[in-house]
Order: structure tokens, then C-alpha cells, then sequence
């Protein structure tokens, strides 16, 4: 089927185009201008701008974090709309159906979602699909994940077994490709709830003394806690400055998480741990 | 001038969505745009005109006439002025009001006075469940206003509510409120189950012992307190009369959360 | 109808017919999976009508509760894994989950966990008759109502002043919250149809109290019926749970407005669409208003309704579904596929381009 968009002004800047002109389509590509052959489908366009729709490469669209929050807050379109956004005052403004009109309206052909959680991307692309007009694609999170921890705690992360691993959550996510956020970082300072950096820090015995010992579980009054964000970023740039930091690391070795492969950048986020399951490992040495 | 009135003619086929019925929505507004007004909640359109035959022209006072309980949102974020309402009121009368007074001779529905502001509320019968408590869209329940109740009210009465004096007569329903910063005082004739469950802050008044109390309130005996006769007075003023007395027991709770309010039991 | 099968395409088209004249159609028990439920959210919008799960109640209370005041909630993995104190609240819990115990308590454990404690469980207003034996278990359980027992343990955790003439109950109820202390991580189990917003806001109160210098989360056990995936589609379709009406220019949530045995009781919604289509679940079909019943169970619909067997989700056909211990949406596989059955959402799409069909006319 060919199809004609007639008279609309075509920005092409990597073609150096800016002018009025018609644009032919045939079989999903653009073609040149046909010779002697009438459209199946012309669109007048006149007053119009053609160009490459836009990708937005990370945008909050789908998946079970987005639901979360529509759960907390069905109001907040409405509250956007009063500030002066300009959406309809209403819930359905940030639903699926609505966004995928919204980014078309705003010239975007392909919106990706940048944080689906292994264990709940199958939730993030049936709401993804229920995205209508604009492509649609996750990336899938790695990094916060129990197995993947364990094989960079173990000296395994340079081996098959983390390719495989990665590659297998890629395949059967049906992701556009991976996503790592601080990698460690959560697990190292602090979990999805606040103040709980004692009991999760817990777990990297190697860096604590015996176990038995009540002194594993380090109980920082509320205003420590308010550091942790600093805390967390600096862990992930240097074992050094983190034992620096922290008040009572005198005893403990660097850790474990600022391998080469983690992620340096950007603070802890809320990610839910999501636990492998039934893996057996000797953890404590 | 004479009240703007809304008589319903019948009982509506459906619920009733009554909130562009207030005076600053309606203020200079003509009898013909009055009527044309959508009220219905269902894709059958209904307008004012079709449920009620209006009266008057005082869009600053308003009357309901001959209402039942399908007839939602009376009042619904009102800001000044009076609504008179002559019948029974449905949901969430006077949800989110700021100032204005409302009027119910009958009962009303659910939602009643719910996230609150200011101004004020009397129903001189029973309230549905959920009074004073939190409309969608927000977090806290009640927290302004002054709401009087003649009759009973159902459960969660005062559910997440911040301020606002509220005072009933006679039955309440089950667990009883969970304020979140709540000051002023409300006086009860008897409550229903678990008066209290929650409560971090504010006074719950009784006029009778409640039954159920729960063990998280704290018993710290009988006091007299001179607040009581302020309250009583106040209270005439507001044109409530009721006897309070100066002397109660004090019960301080709920232990269970932050517990720093209080339940007087009035000796 | 009168209780006989009728043909597919003759039951669709009166089906069709019903719901293109119904003012106020009602779209209830929707056990279904994540395509049903769709079909029925698209269909419901068409027609300006509500819809609603056999399991809302608990739902609408969970619902709730997250909208004032959010949540702390953990994975069923994490909490399987890390849990070093697991309170189990009333009877629901495990009334639901009979196994929920063993799934929570593996008997040889998985992953490493914080802290050194031993694992334990507290049944709080349930006895521990049928614990596994590798549990250690402490049943706090008496006469008193669970809302008591709730606020007591919360009292005693905040270490607050308070009387209780039970001393029996009272010695139970200390040690359990000196426990939750000591824990390096606390999770309260309940079921929110189980217990009222309320004792919900003090369960999560007590959790904002033990992660000030702990680690604390909830479970709130996930509805029958599928109902919550059901929620959540509707949550990432229109932007507000179930219990919502299509009726005006904008979706609204109403839990007290949009229960389906409210409105077929007063007689509001003249026309109901009654969907019980899921494997090992069913919900009987509510009295009132002229139905239109999309059942894997025939027999179980009323005389005068309009009755289309349809495949049941996740027995004849692959199922997208909420799942319990993903804490989120998985896919079952079907047990053994039966084709010659319509799937719920393929008879609401067929219905739905009858009726555009009849408007277009």
C-alpha cells in the first residue's frame, strides 16, 4: 500500500531538510517519490510538521512500581492539572491508555520503561501492552538480586555463570536490554525500609566479627540514618572513604560490593529484593 | 430575597450527584441554566430540572426539599453560604466544605462530613458510617468544622480526623475514630466498640460509660476538670444543651499509638 | 432463558441486546485472569458502567489504607528468606494459606538471613494446632477480640502504660512485643478482609516503631479470585482500583457506591454481568437485576439468565494471574487446554462489536 502525507513541513536534520514537501510510505519505509504509481492513501497535511518520531529512552510507563504508585496516589493528576499541567484533572491521566495518547500527541513513537523487576515482568509488559499508538520496551533490573550478589561476593561475577544469568533474565523478560542501579548499594547500607541499614549490613558477614555476637546488628538512632544517602553513594565509589565514614566500621573489611562490575553512580533505590529462590550457599566463612 | 429551592419530584432511577448545587457554583446563574444542570451519576443524562422543580432565586441560600438518600454530595466542598436540607441527605454531605452552614432534618448517608475544613453541620437524625472521615483523594479524615449529630452514627465515626468539634447524642457505631491530631472535644451518649481505637491525640467526651473500652486506654482515675464547664458553656452558646458537670474519669489512650489523648467519662 | 444452554451466538446477540439497553450496568465477581479482567474494564467503559470483585471487600480496605498512609510491604521471597519474626494476625491468614506456614518457614533454610536469632512465629488470635513441628511457635491467643489484641501488642511494644487484668494474656502479650524488639526483621502477616482499616493503621504503626532501629515490613494476604490482579488492571488501565464507575466524562471510585450486592439491592444497576471463570475459585451469582453470566460452572447460574460457558482461566487456557508468592503477576500454565470453549475475554470483545454494531446502526 502507498501512501502519501501531502504538503507537510519535513524536518529531516540528518538529511539537512527543512521544507514543505510530500513524503511517500510503502510496506512500513519511507520511499522516494514514485513515479506514474497513484497513492492507495493520501493525508493532507498542510500546516503540519513531519519529522522522526522521539524515543524517550526512561519513562515511567508499566510495571508493578508504576501501579504502586497510582495505588498511593489517584489525585495526583488532578493536583498536576491545578498546579497547571496540562492534563484532564482525573486518575485516568496517567493510565495506560491515556499515556500512550499523550506521548503520540507529544510526537513520541517509542517510550521505554527503564525499571521492570525480574520477578515481575510479566506485569510490566502486559501493562506495557496496554499502551496504545506509541512501541513500547523495559529494561530489566539487575544488581539488587541475590544471585547476581552472590557471584560477585564469591569471585565469580568474570565467569559464564553471571553471563548466562543475565542473559537468561534478558531472554525471558522479554527485555530491551539491562538495567543496573547501584548494584549493591541497597543491599550494602540499607533495604526498602528506612533505618534498617543495621540488619541488612548483617549479611555481608565477611565484614563483621562472629555472628554470635550481638554487636552484628548495629542500632543507629534515627538521625544516623539521615546520612545513609550520603553513605550509600560512597560506598559504591570507595572502600576506603566507606570505612572512613562509618562510626563503628574500625573493625571491618572493605566491602564486598565495590567490585569494578557495580554500578558507582546514583543513590540506593527501593528496589525489591527479589530472592532467588531456594539457592543453598555456605555464606558465612 | 427568597431561598433558591430544590424540591425532588420523585425518587430518582438513579444516584444523584448533587455537588454543583452550592452557592458559589450557582451565583448569578438563571432558572433556565439551573435546570439544564447535569446531576446524574449513569450515561442516562439527568438534569436539575428532571429531578426537582426549583424555586426562588437566593442562590446564597439553598433548600432541599422532600431529598432521600440517593441524593449525594450536598453541599459537597461548600464555601460560604447556607443549605437547608428539608428530607434525608445521601454520601458525602459536606464533604471537603471550607465555611458555610448545612442543615439536615433527616438522616444522612455515608461519607457525612468527610475531610471536613470548616463551617458547620447539624443533622438532627442518624448519620451513615464513615462520618467525619476521609473523602478520596485525601489522607486525613475531618479537620475543621463543627459537626452536630441528634441521632446515631455507624461505624468509623471520626475515622482519621484532625480537628473540628463533633458532638452526638445517642448510639455510635463501631471503632470509633482514629484522629490524627485531634484537639477539640465531642460529647457522646454511648458508643459502639473500640471508642478510640487509634486515637493519638484530641478528647473523646461520654457522656455514658462506653461499652467495650479498650485495655489500651489507661485508667487515671477521676478528676474534675474546669475545661468541662468551659466546653458546656461553649457548647450553649452553640445552642446545645447539655450537662457535663466538672468531674470525670480520665482514661488516657490509645497506648497502642502515640496516646496522647484522652477519654472522659463523665462522672 | 430458562436454565437452557443456548446457542453461542444467540446467547451473545441477547447479551448484546441487554447491555446496549441497560442504563447501569454492573460488571461483578470477575474471577477472571488479567485478559478477562480487560475485556470486562474495556467493555464497562463502553457501556458507562461499574466494575467490581466478588472479593472487594478486603481489597477496598487494603486499598484504602495505602492511599493514607502508604505501606511497608515485603516480598513473600524476602520474607520467606530474611524473616526473623513473623506474627500472624487472626485466622484468616492461614484459613486462606493453609500451607502458609511451611512456605514461610522452609524447613532447611534458603538464603542467609540478618541477625542470629532463631526463627519464630507468633499466631496472634490463632491457636497453633497445626504449626510444623520445625517452628517454633507461640500462640497469643484468648477471648479477646483481635482489635484488642493488636492494640495490646502495639501498647506493649511501644513499652506504653496500660493495665490488663489477664495476666496470663498480659505475659503473652510482653513477651511476644519484646521479642518483635530484639528481631532483625519483624513481618506482620494479616488479611485485610479480615481485619478493619483501623487495627490495619496500628499493625503499620508498629511497624514504623520497630524500623527505628530495626527492620520491619507487612504482608497483606492477597484476595481470592484473582482478585487481586484484577485490581491491579484496573489500577494500570484507568488509574483507580476496582469499585469504579465509567458512567462520566472522567472514571470514578466510589467503595461504598459501586458494590455490586449495594446496587443490585437498590435496584441502581438494572443489568449485572456476573464473571466466574477461574480454576479452583467460584462465587455464586448475587440476586437482582436481569444477568448475563459468563460461567466455567453452568449450573450455578439463576433461571432467567443469560447463560455462555466459558473456558475456565488457567484450567482450559494459559492464565495471566496474580500470584501469591511472587508477590505480583505470573502466567499458569493451562492444565489441560480446552479449545472448544470461548475464553471470558473473547465473549466480552465479541459482545462489545455487537454492540457497536447496534449504535452504529
Amino acid at each position: 500500500m502507498l501512501i502519501e502525507l501531502r504538503g507537510g513541513r519535513i524536518i529531516d536534520p540528518a538529511n539537512n531538510r527543512d521544507s514543505v514537501g510530500d513524503l511517500f510510505i510503502e510496506d512500513g519505509r519511507i520511499v522516494a517519490a514514485p513515479e506514474g504509481r497513484t497513492p492507495d492513501e493520501v493525508y493532507d497535511i498542510r500546516g503540519k510538521i513531519v519529522m522522526a518520531g522521539a524515543i524517550d529512552v526512561h519513562s515511567h510507563i508499566a510495571g508493578s512500581n508504576v501501579t504502586l504508585g497510582r495505588q498511593l496516589m489517584p489525585e495526583l493528576p488532578a493536583l498536576a492539572a491545578q498546579d497547571g499541567q496540562p492534563i484532564a484533572p482525573s486518575p485516568a491521566s496517567w493510565g495506560a491508555y491515556a499515556t500512550g495518547i499523550r506521548y503520540a500527541e507529544m510526537g513520541y513513537t517509542t517510550v521505554i520503561e527503564p525499571a521492570m523487576i525480574p520477578t515481575h515482568a510479566i506485569e510490566a509488559q502486559i501493562a506495557l501492552a496496554a499502551i496504545p499508538i506509541i512501541d513500547v520496551a523495559g529494561l530489566v533490573i539487575l544488581g539488587n538480586d541475590d544471585y547476581t550478589l552472590e557471584l560477585l561476593r564469591d569471585g565469580r561475577g568474570g565467569g559464564d555463570e553471571l553471563k548466562d544469568y543475565v542473559a537468561w533474565t534478558l531472554h525471558h523478560s522479554k527485555a530491551l536490554g539491562l538495567k543496573v542501579i547501584n548494584a549493591g548499594g541497597s543491599e550494602a547500607s540499607s533495604s526498602t525500609t528506612a533505618n534498617s541499614v543495621s540488619t541488612t549490613r548483617c549479611r555481608t558477614t565477611a565484614c563483621h566479627p562472629a555472628p554470635s555476637s550481638r554487636r552484628c546488628r548495629t542500632r543507629w538512632p534515627v538521625s544516623a540514618c539521615r546520612i545513609r544517602p550520603m553513605f550509600t553513594a560512597t560506598i559504591s565509589a570507595s572502600p576506603a572513604t566507606w570505612r572512613l565514614r562509618s562510626p563503628r566500621s574500625r573493625r571491618r573489611k572493605a566491602c564486598p560490593f565495590t567490585s569494578p562490575t557495580s554500578s558507582s553512580t546514583g543513590m540506593a533505590t527501593a528496589a525489591i529484593a527479589a530472592s532467588h529462590p531456594a539457592r543453598r550457599v555456605s555464606w558465612r566463612r | 430575597m427568597s431561598a433558591l429551592i430544590f424540591e425532588l419530584k420523585d425518587t430518582p432511577g438513579q444516584r444523584l450527584d448533587l455537588s454543583p448545587l452550592v452557592p458559589a457554583r450557582l451565583a448569578g446563574m438563571s432558572r433556565k441554566d439551573i435546570e439544564a444542570v447535569s446531576i446524574g451519576t449513569t450515561r442516562e443524562t439527568l438534569t436539575v430540572g428532571d429531578a426537582f422543580k426549583v424555586k426562588g432565586k437566593d442562590a446564597q441560600n439553598i433548600h432541599f426539599v422532600g431529598t432521600d438518600e440517593r441524593c449525594d454530595k450536598i453541599g459537597a466542598e461548600l464555601e460560604g453560604g447556607a443549605i437547608f436540607v428539608d428530607g434525608d441527605a445521601g454520601a458525602s454531605l459536606g464533604a471537603r466544605m471550607k465555611s458555610g452552614k448545612i442543615g439536615v432534618t433527616g438522616s444522612a448517608g455515608v461519607l457525612a462530613a468527610a475531610s471536613m475544613a470548616g463551617g458547620e453541620i447539624t443533622i438532627r437524625r442518624n448519620v451513615g458510617a464513615q462520618a467525619c472521615g476521609v473523602a478520596l483523594g485525601e489522607t486525613m479524615g475531618m479537620k475543621g468544622g463543627f459537626v452536630t449529630v441528634g441521632g446515631d452514627t455507624g461505624a468509623l465515626l471520626g475515622e482519621r480526623m484532625r480537628r473540628g468539634p463533633r458532638g452526638r447524642r445517642r448510639q455510635g457505631g463501631r471503632l470509633c475514630r482514629r484522629p490524627h491530631d485531634c484537639r477539640h472535644a465531642r460529647a457522646q451518649r454511648g458508643a459502639g466498640r473500640y471508642a478510640g481505637y487509634g486515637n493519638r491525640r484530641g478528647s473523646l467526651i461520654f457522656m455514658e460509660k462506653p461499652k467495650d473500652i479498650l485495655p489500651t486506654f489507661s485508667d487515671c482515675g477521676v478528676m474534675e476538670f474546669d475545661y468541662l464547664r468551659l466546653l458546656e458553656k461553649w457548647l450553649r452558646d452553640q445552642d446545645i444543651r447539655i450537662r457535663l458537670g466538672d468531674r470525670a474519669r480520665r482514661l488516657m489512650g490509645d497506648m497502642a499509638v502515640l496516646g496522647k489523648g484522652e477519654m472522659l467519662i463523665l462522672a | 432463558m430458562r436454565g437452557e444452554e443456548a446457542e453461542l451466538d444467540s446467547a451473545l446477540e441477547r447479551a448484546a441486546d441487554l447491555l446496549d439497553r441497560a442504563r447501569f450496568p454492573v460488571f461483578g465477581g470477575l474471577l477472571t485472569d488479567i485478559g478477562g479482567a480487560a475485556a470486562a474494564l474495556s467493555l464497562a467503559e463502553k457501556l458507562g458502567g461499574v466494575i467490581d470483585h466478588a472479593a472487594s471487600a478486603g481489597l477496598m480496605r487494603a486499598s484504602k489504607v495505602m492511599r493514607e498512609t502508604g505501606g511497608t510491604p515485603a516480598s513473600f521471597g524476602e520474607i520467606r528468606n530474611r524473616a526473623d519474626t513473623v506474627v500472624v494476625i487472626g485466622k484468616a491468614p492461614l484459613a486462606r494459606d493453609p500451607d502458609l506456614v511451611e512456605k514461610l518457614f522452609p524447613a532447611k533454610p534458603g538464603l542467609p538471613r540478618p541477625g542470629d536469632n532463631k526463627r519464630e512465629l507468633i499466631l496472634l488470635g490463632a491457636d497453633k494446632a497445626k504449626t510444623p513441628k520445625h517452628v517454633s511457635a507461640t500462640a497469643v491467643d484468648s477471648r479477646a477480640s483481635l482489635p484488642e489484641l493488636v492494640a495490646l501488642l502495639a501498647a506493649s511494644l511501644r513499652e506504653g502504660r496500660f493495665d490488663l487484668r489477664d495476666t496470663a494474656l498480659r505475659a503473652k502479650i510482653d513477651a511476644a512485643a519484646a521479642r518483635l524488639r530484639k528481631s532483625a526483621f519483624a513481618v506482620f502477616v494479616y488479611d485485610p478482609a479480615e481485619i478493619e482499616e483501623p487495627v490495619m493503621h496500628t499493625v503499620l504503626e508498629m511497624v514504623r516503631h520497630l524500623v527505628l532501629t530495626t527492620r520491619a515490613a507487612i504482608l497483606s494476604m492477597a484476595a481470592p479470585g484473582n482478585g487481586d490482579g484484577v485490581n491491579l488492571c484496573s489500577t494500570w488501565t484507568c488509574g483507580l482500583p476496582i469499585r469504579t464507575s465509567f458512567a462520566g466524562d472522567v472514571p470514578q471510585h466510589d467503595a461504598w457506591a459501586y458494590d455490586t450486592d449495594r446496587l443490585l439491592k437498590s435496584a441502581e444497576a438494572d443489568a449485572l454481568v456476573w464473571i466466574d471463570a477461574l480454576a479452583g475459585d467460584t462465587a455464586a451469582r448475587p440476586k437482582g437485576a436481569a444477568a448475563i453470566v459468563l460461567s466455567a460452572n453452568p449450573t450455578r447460574a439463576a433461571k432467567d439468565d443469560i447463560v455462555i460457558e466459558v473456558a475456565s482461566a488457567a484450567a482450559d487456557h494459559d492464565a495471566a494471574l496474580f500470584l501469591p508468592p511472587l508477590s505480583g503477576i505470573g502466567m499458569v500454565k493451562a492444565g489441560k487446554a480446552d479449545k472448544g470453549k470461548p475464553t471470558v475475554a473473547a465473549v466480552l470483545t465479541r459482545i462489545a462489536e455487537l454492540i457497536d454494531e447496534r449504535r452504529a446502526a
